[in-house]
């Protein structure tokens, strides 16, 4: 599980699969979707602007 | 805010790291200078109302400029130490230190340099390395870069010298590798921020004395620990923004968490939660009063020192101090504990349970006020 969340979060280089293009592509998107559906809460990044 | 506006992506990270690719290695650190420069008067003007807010790029190249007569044992090293603390103080710690002792007058237009708490630590790090001579004097334009490489400029990683020069030098050549990495990173951390940490706020929202004084004593526990969990998101979503933004340009920067809430006790769980900090203050304020090879009332009181600075630089606050005493005293519980009981080893699932617990129990000091902390434990216990 850390192993897929790490190579999924972009932490590790080496992951459990080996993923062509086309897959990154359709992840990011998926990623991207999410950020557009939640942005709309911005907030400040609570350890900053102390 | 910063890594979640388009200005950061389209006016800073993408030109700058497409430029850093494409430039030789000579040109390079003054690309990082002249890009960092311009994203702190950018954002210090654009976040920060006080009109001397962007002119605070002058405390960089003073730096810069006055670390050229660093030398090994060097007196100039410690007055370049004594120096970021004074800065770091004016700005940080001068209203509340009148609030606290009711001498001299408040500042009424005080405020806060862009990244102060960061790049003075990177600041005392690099004078006191090259006070030690763990630092060999290198040329201006690297340090210029280093302090002025803006991912991690304003919440870190708290960056090392001797680490980030090689980088520099020698970027990683797999851009492919680079590009998707960093991608995933700064998306994956995007993700986490919105979806996650921001979600979080409508629980941690209610961690004020109105709703405090209504709620019960599980509510009061489910609110405080989904602040533990909006922290620890929000915070490492910084992060990853910062490692993946880095890597763009071919720069590894050190990680900062590595599963803190996964861990079995109180010294794992710092060793793993805001690492570069933890090493910073390890290095810089635990190792100089002693460390860990003193009487045992001596270490006791450096650990407690050592917490008591990390409390402080989190927060100009006694609810900080107090948060920092809280994490003091369970490291020294702890430490008791394996000196006391070497031999005697508890349930992992326990002293996971256990270590989860007084982590985010602590949480109650660095959200509330100290009076609403206090009121808050008053709450929970009676």
């Amino acid at each position: 599980m850390k192993r897929w969340l790490e190579f999924f979060g972009g932490v590790t280089d080496e992951g459990p699969l080996a993923l062509s293009s086309p897959w990154w592509g359709a992840y990011w998107a998926l990623l991207v979707f999410i950020i557009y559906v939640f942005c709309a809460q911005t907030s400040r990044f609570l350890y900053v602007d102390f | 805010m910063i890594f979640n506006t388009a200005a950061y992506y389209l006016l800073f990270l993408l030109p700058a790291a497409i430029c850093f690719r494409l430039s030789s290695a000579s040109v390079r650190p003054f690309l990082l200078a002249a890009f960092g420069a311009a994203f702190f008067i950018y954002f210090a003007h654009t976040l920060n109302a006080h009109r001397f807010a962007a002119a605070c790029v002058l405390i960089f190249f003073w730096e810069a400029w006055f670390s050229r007569l660093y030398r090994e044992r060097s007196i100039f090293c410690l007055i370049g130490v004594v120096q970021s603390v004074v800065i770091l103080s004016v700005f940080k710690y001068y209203n509340f230190s009148v609030d606290l002792t009711h001498v001299g007058k408040r500042w009424p237009q005080a405020f806060l340099p862009l990244g102060i708490s960061f790049f003075t630590f990177e600041f005392i790090h690099y004078a006191v390395d090259r006070y030690r001579g763990v630092i060999k004097e290198g040329r201006f334009r690297d340090y210029l870069a280093f302090i002025f490489f803006f991912p991690s400029m304003v919440a870190g990683p708290i960056k090392r010298y001797q680490e980030f020069v090689p980088h520099l030098e020698h970027p990683s050549e797999d851009w492919f590798t680079d590009l998707n990495r960093g991608a995933t990173r700064i998306l994956a951390g995007l993700v986490k921020k919105f979806a996650l940490a921001d979600l979080l706020t409508a629980l941690t929202g209610h961690l004020v004395r109105a709703d405090i004084a209504t709620a019960n004593r599980l509510t009061l526990l489910f609110w405080v620990f989904a602040y533990g969990q909006q922290i620890y998101f929000d915070f490492s979503a910084y992060s990853d923004i910062a490692i993946g933004s880095a890597r763009l340009f071919g720069i590894k920067l050190p990680e900062n968490f590595d599963w803190p809430y996964l861990q079995r006790n109180i010294s794992d769980f710092w060793r793993h939660w805001h690492i570069s900090l933890s090493r910073w203050l390890t290095d810089y304020v635990f190792i100089p009063l002693g460390g860990s090879r003193r009487k045992p009332a001596r270490v006791i009181a450096n650990l407690l020192i050592t917490m008591l600075v990390s409390g402080i630089w989190h927060g100009a606050g006694l609810n900080f101090i107090a948060w920092g005493l809280w994490h003091g005293i369970l490291l020294i519980a702890h430490r008791l504990w394996r000196q006391r009981f070497p031999e005697r080893s508890i349930s992992p699932t326990i002293s996971w349970a256990l270590t989860f617990f007084l982590v985010n129990l602590g949480w109650a000091f660095f959200s509330m006020d100290l009076s609403t902390a206090r009121f808050f434990f008053a709450r929970l216990l009676t």
